[in-house]
């Protein structure tokens, strides 16, 4: 019996002293077997003639089904699940503008700027501030409520116009994006579609569904929503936790859900509740990808209410542990069930604003249009009584943990703006080779990659040794922040040119986007770049990385990327290897038709290797020069 | 103790190995006609060239001085002195025995048809025979094969996959007339056709056709079909090698009869594998057992009762057979043929696996019990049935026409063999 | 010696034991490469889930027998009976004549499949330190013990 480790070692110090806790990082060892057939994607759970495995002594399913049909509808699936966790993201996110827009809701937009720009981007016109925000609302609305024959509007207005010619050659312009999602769901049941080939390109269809709206139109409305970013230095690590407050941690991926909460706590009456029970205040502690969109938006919102950012996905269950949290409030994934048995021994109080992330023992108050405000109190007020009825029952123990410089608030109009107005020196940089290329590491942690953090922190080390540029958005950025790539010192790590860069500009080698959604924001600079340099896509020396992929929304950014034409590097296969078609035409043949490709290799020292070849020959191909 | 074992083969050298093992002073001597130890079964392959001799030998390596066994090769016994205890063999040795085993085996019989004994016309159950055919095989004429059973329709298969031009004679209505029955039989026809080979079957070979200088031209059948023929090999049949034992009062039929213990009727001697006649455990019959596993089982048992020990032919059979034809398997268990005629119930299980290939699984019952089987392209578990066939195992009629095991299964887990 | 020992009450029928063994014994050994030609050309399990006649699970494992009716049905000497107890096939001395197939009362003689035509059978993973099937086993029907045979069953359930 061993604990899983972390890259983060004072993480791994804390659960080795709170072994009285039962973490993921214990039931990692507990479930180390696992089912070969699960991995290969060979076993089909479809119908009751099943289960059915594929072995060489029973080549088919009892439908007839084949190891590829098997793959191909269990990968599809899982995007489609992947797709529709994020378009429920976007199209709550959509819902509140139009609250806001038409005035039932109380909460007030915070960047009417971001709302101008979108407008023009979307070609949506409008009055009044209001009303071009109910019209962004309704535009995005529409689209996502289309039949699946309907194409979806909005699709050429967000992509690069190359990558549109290409996905509709391939046809791949979505229809309405919750119809794909339900037809998909139908292609995958049993003794439908069998069609390797025509389910992966359902699976690129949905990664642009992901992409351009889960994640890229999620991102737009909460900046109107809830501010734009802007690049600052902040406290990341447990040590943001301060025991005097009453802390709430902020477990989900929608930002704007907490608008009122914010709002709310921001008032002096809101911190009233916590001072009369003998409390420094109210506070919010970031968890999970909320948190970091509460880290990257703090210039704009809810910056002296929000403590910091604890760390990511895995980390949850170990804060809850330090015993300083009163309250939790999830609202999305990643809400990890584990959670529960701590919190009830910590008698931190869980609560739930969505019934798509309800635990057995959490509350659930619904988060209503309209209803924002008292929301917030009716939180706040039970945080703080949380607060006085478990302190003092409870011991509280906070590892000092973290890093109190690291650079925040990235994205791709503060990156810009870092610049002086434009993406040039970036792009002279490259052209130049001082940096090789760009490397976009996204996306979860895992604790099966080696260990949580572990192959996404040896991995980054390993490019920026190169001199590739990482930027990182999703649970890996929060690793990364608490492992100290995102600090200034990091620059020490890196090669002589990238090192040069980051002194030059006072910037870390590792550019820290935030949250998943903000997969997005690294996929519009990667536009930004193509446009810029006058190439698509395929063409540039970037590759993406979701090193240690957790569940099916990775898939699905997955695809968005592979959509995109982009190289995909994972450390662990998908469950697709039980297939040669899925598998050669992910690997290989999709190269020929979208530009993207998935290269899989665990070990992180090959994968640098392998994704520095990959930006090397693309420098080739572009003329550039090719450093040794 | 002295030894000696007469044969070079299946159960000759099974027999010796249990003896050393029992005795580890006796002396043991083993002569044999043959030149080197090589596996009868795979003549067809040596005959065809893809496997040498070197590599047909079946017995590990340095057998005879790990067991401490004296071999003589290319040293045929010619005569036993049962008075004197005693052997005497071509090479001119004398060996006294106080325990013999005659383990001649058997020789290919040639059918009393005009002209067919003569030039160019090869038997088919000694190195010798395989290595005259090869040699002969290169002037690209016509072979015929005269016996469509295992041995000819395996050399059949082999040599036609090599390109030579086949013709298979046989007598019963479909090849392979011992072990399948009429509709895998036709099965197997085609098979064979498809293979290439011309097939004849419920035909016979009235007479081979010689030129002047005696070389053969056609072989005639019965039917008036003229085959025309440069090569013949007889596989219609085997004789005992009992003629040792004939002339010194040993009891034989069409082979010598031997008890459970492999004694013959002379106190100091056994014999054991195809040059017997013992009784079968399936059909309750006294009859040869012509198969490799057999010849092995008997050699063991003789071995372990010379040296002193006692072991007994429980589970004695002959009737079973694993073919492969053109890449396809096939095993049958128990008089399939004799079931056709009788009293038990014939069950047909047709089906094409998904892997594509036709499959056929008959069964053959009586009452509750499995009798034979014949399993055709899926032979996996099949010695799970021969298990149920051999042990008179009761089988659930639902169950049987599964393709799967189910009823032949039942309690095999507790199952303990020998 | 070391002793598989199979308590089939354990037993709840994931195959984990036969995909185990297919990847030990695939080229590479590793699961992500032992389908990667297609399942036609994936090596076949050396032991097989099976369904007994009481309609229990049963998984079929060789027994390394006493007297192994393999080995005395083999004509090429590919089967042996080994001084340590294990009942080995040599694939190169092997005809695929399926003898052995015909022979073993309990169904652990198997013919290839994707791989050249000879018999398949249990090696007791001897070139590994532990058998791969006892290893993936998660219920414990798989255990590894001291014995005088090479496989035991514990009969019960
Ligand atoms: C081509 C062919 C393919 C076959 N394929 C199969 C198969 O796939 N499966 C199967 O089960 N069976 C098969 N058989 C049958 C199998 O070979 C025999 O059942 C087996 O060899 C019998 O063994 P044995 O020891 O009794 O006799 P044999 O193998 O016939 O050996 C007899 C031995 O005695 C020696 N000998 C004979 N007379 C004397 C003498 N006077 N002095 C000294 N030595 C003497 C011979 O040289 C030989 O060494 C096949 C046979 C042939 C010919
Ligand atoms: S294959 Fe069958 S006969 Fe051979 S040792 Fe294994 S269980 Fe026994
Ligand atoms: S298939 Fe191979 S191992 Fe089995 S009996 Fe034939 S030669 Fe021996
Ligand atoms: S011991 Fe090894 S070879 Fe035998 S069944 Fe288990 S995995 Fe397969
Ligand atoms: S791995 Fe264990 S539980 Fe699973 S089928 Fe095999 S023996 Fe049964």
């Amino acid at each position: 019996m061993a604990r899983c480790q972390s890259a983060d070692t004072c993480l791994s110090a804390f659960l080795e002293k709170k072994s009285s806790v039962n973490t993921a990082f214990d039931r990692m060892d507990e479930q180390k077997l696992k089912c070969g057939y699960g991995e290969l994607g060979v076993c089909c759970r479809l119908c009751s003639n099943g289960p059915c495995r594929v072995t060489p002594d029973s080549p088919k399913g009892v439908c007839g089904a084949t190891a590829d049909a098997m793959v191909a509808r269990g990968l599809l699936r899982a995007v489609a699940a992947g797709s529709a966790c994020y378009l429920h993201v976007v199209e709550s996110t959509a819902r509140r503008l139009k609250a806001i827009a038409t005035g039932e809701s109380p909460v007030r937009l915070r960047a009417e700027g971001a709302l101008d720009e979108l407008a023009r981007q979307l070609g949506v016109s409008g009055g009044s501030v209001l009303e071009k925000a109910g019209n962004v609302a309704d535009a995005v609305l529409a689209d996502l409520y289309r039949p699946r024959h309907e194409a979806m509007t909005l699709v050429k207005r967000m992509a690069l116009p190359k990558r549109a010619q290409t996905w509709e050659k391939l046809g791949l312009l979505p229809g309405g994006a919750k119809s794909e999602v339900f037809d998909a769901l139908v292609k995958t049941s049993t003794n439908l579609n069998t069609d390797p080939v025509d389910q992966l390109l359902h699976c690129l269809r949905l990664g642009i569904c992901t992409g351009l709206y889960g994640l890229n139109l999620t991102n737009l409305m909460n900046d109107v929503i809830m501010g734009e970013p802007e690049i600052r230095v902040a406290r990341t690590g447990f040590s943001v936790v301060d025991p005097d407050y009453v802390n709430i941690g902020v477990i989900g991926h929608s930002h704007s859900v907490f608008a009122g909460l914010i709002q709310y706590l921001e008032t002096p009456a809101g911190q009233q509740l916590g001072l009369v029970k003998g409390a420094k205040g109210i506070r919010l502690i970031g968890l999970t990808c909320v948190g970091q969109d509460m880290q990257l938006r703090a210039a704009g919102s809810g910056g002296a209410v929000f403590a910091g950012q604890a760390g990511n996905n895995f980390t949850q269950e170990a804060l809850i542990a330090t015993g300083a949290i009163d309250l939790v409030i999830t609202e999305f994934n990643c809400t990890l069930s584990g959670m529960e048995p701590i919190a009830a021994s910590m008698k931190t109080k869980l609560v739930c604003l969505d019934d798509v992330c309800k635990q057995t023992s959490s509350e659930l108050i619904p988060d209503r249009y309209g209803h924002e405000l008292e929301l917030g109190q009716r939180l706040a007020t039970l945080a703080a009584d949380q607060y006085a009825a478990r302190r003092g029952g409870v011991t509280i123990d906070i590892p000092v943990h973290g890093y109190a410089d690291v650079v925040t608030g990235v994205s791709e109009k503060s990156l810009v703006k870092l610049l002086g107005g434009s993406l040039e020196p970036v792009i002279a940089l490259v052209k130049n080779g001082t940096i090789k290329g760009i490397a976009g590491i996204l996306g979860c942690s895992n604790l099966a990659a080696g260990g949580h953090d572990m192959t996404t922190v040896a991995l980054t080390r390993e490019l920026i040794k190169r001199d590739i540029l990482v930027l990182s958005a999703g649970c890996t950025t929060g690793g990364l922040c608490n492992t100290g790539f995102c600090s200034p010192a990091a620059k020490e790590w890196a090669g002589p040119g990238l090192r040069a860069v980051c002194e030059q500009l006072g910037i870390p080698p590792v550019l820290n986007f935030g949250p998943c959604l903000a997969i997005g924001r690294i996929e519009i600079v990667v536009n930004l770049l193509a446009e810029a340099m006058g190439l698509d896509i395929p063409q540039l020396p970037v590759v993406i990385s979701a090193p240690q992929w957790l569940e099916e929304q990775a898939l699905a950014d997955g695809c968005f990327g592979l959509a995109l034409g982009l190289t995909l590097h994972l450390a662990q296969p998908p469950q697709i290897l039980g297939s040669p078609v899925v598998t050669k035409v992910l690997t290989q043949d999709l190269e020929q038709l979208t530009g993207g490709k998935v290269l899989v290799e665990l070990d992180p020292v090959k994968a640098a290797n392998a994704l520095e070849a990959v930006i090397m020959a693309k420098r080739a191909a572009l003329g550039l020069e090719v450093p040794a | 103790m002295n030894y000696v074992i007469i044969g070079g083969s299946a159960a000759s050298t099974a027999a010796a190995r249990e003896i050393r093992q029992r005795d580890p002073g006796g002396r043991i001597r083993l002569f044999t006609r043959d030149p080197a130890f090589y596996s009868r079964c795979q003549l067809h392959l040596l005959a065809s060239g893809h496997r040498q001799v070197a590599q047909a030998n079946f017995l590990p390596h340095a057998w005879a001085e790990r067991f401490r066994i004296e071999v003589f090769h290319d040293d045929a016994v010619t005569g036993i002195d049962t008075g004197q205890q005693r052997v005497r063999t071509s090479a001119g040795r004398e060996a006294a025995y106080d325990r013999l085993l005659i383990a001649t085996g058997a020789r290919t019989a040639l059918p009393p048809v005009a002209g067919l004994a003569g030039s160019r016309t090869f038997g088919f159950r000694d190195l010798a025979d395989a290595e005259a055919l090869r040699a002969a095989l290169p002037g690209g004429g016509r072979l015929v094969i005269i016996g469509a059973g295992l041995v000819g329709c395996e050399l059949a298969a082999e040599l036609a996959r090599d390109g030579h031009r086949v013709s298979l004679v046989e007598m019963a209505p479909h090849p392979l007339p011992l072990q399948l029955e009429a509709e895998t039989g036709a099965l197997a026809a085609s098979l064979l056709s498809a293979a290439g080979i011309d097939l004849h079957c419920q035909d016979r070979v009235a007479r081979v056709e010689r030129d002047a200088a005696g070389l053969p031209v056609a072989v005639h059948l019965a039917s008036g079909t003229a085959l025309p023929a440069d090569l013949m090999v007889v596989a219609a049949g085997v004789k005992a090698n009992t003629e040792l034992a004939t002339g010194v009062g040993i009891t034989t039929n069409r082979g010598i009869l031997i008890d459970r213990q492999c004694r013959t009727n002379l106190p100091a001697i056994f014999a054991a594998g195809d040059v017997t006649e013992s009784e079968d455990v399936i059909v309750h019959q006294i009859m040869p057992s012509a198969i490799w596993p057999a010849a092995v089982r008997q050699g063991q048992v003789a071995g372990a009762v010379m040296a002193g020990d006692t072991d007994s032919l429980a589970r004695n059979t002959g009737l079973r057979a694993s073919v492969s034809l053109c890449g396809t398997s096939v095993v049958a268990i128990g008089p399939v043929n004799q079931a056709t005629a009788d009293h038990w119930t014939k069950r047909v299980y047709r089906y094409r696996n998904s892997r594509g290939h036709r499959c056929v699984k008959i069964f053959f019952t009586d009452g509750c019990r499995l009798k034979a089987a014949i399993l055709w392209g899926e032979i996996t578990n099949a010695g799970v049935y021969g298990e149920a066939i051999i042990n008179g195992r009761d089988i659930h009629d639902e169950q049987i026409v599964m393709p799967d095991l189910d009823g032949a299964r039942r309690g095999i887990a507790e199952l303990s063999i020998r | 010696m070391k002793t598989k020992i199979i308590d089939r009450s354990r037993c709840v029928g994931c195959k984990n034991c036969e995909l185990a063994c297919i990847v030990a014994h695939s080229p590479g050994g590793q699961l992500a490469g032992a389908y990667a030609a297609g399942i036609d050309k994936a090596v076949r399990a050396r032991t097989k889930l099976e369904v007994d006649g009481d309609g229990k699970r049963f998984p079929q494992f060789c027994r390394h027998c006493a007297h192994p009716a393999c080995v005395d049905a083999c004509m090429s000497g590919a089967l042996e009976k080994r001084a340590d107890g294990l009942v080995i096939c040599d694939p190169d001395r092997c005809v695929g004549c399926y003898m052995c197939v015909m022979s073993c009362p309990y169904g652990n003689a198997r013919p290839s499949m994707g791989e050249a035509q000879i018999m398949i059978k249990c090696d007791a993973c001897t070139d590994r330190a532990c058998m791969a099937c006892v290893a993936a086993c998660p219920t414990g029907c798989l255990k590894v013990g001291e014995g005088t045979e090479a496989v035991v069953y514990n009969v019960v359930g």
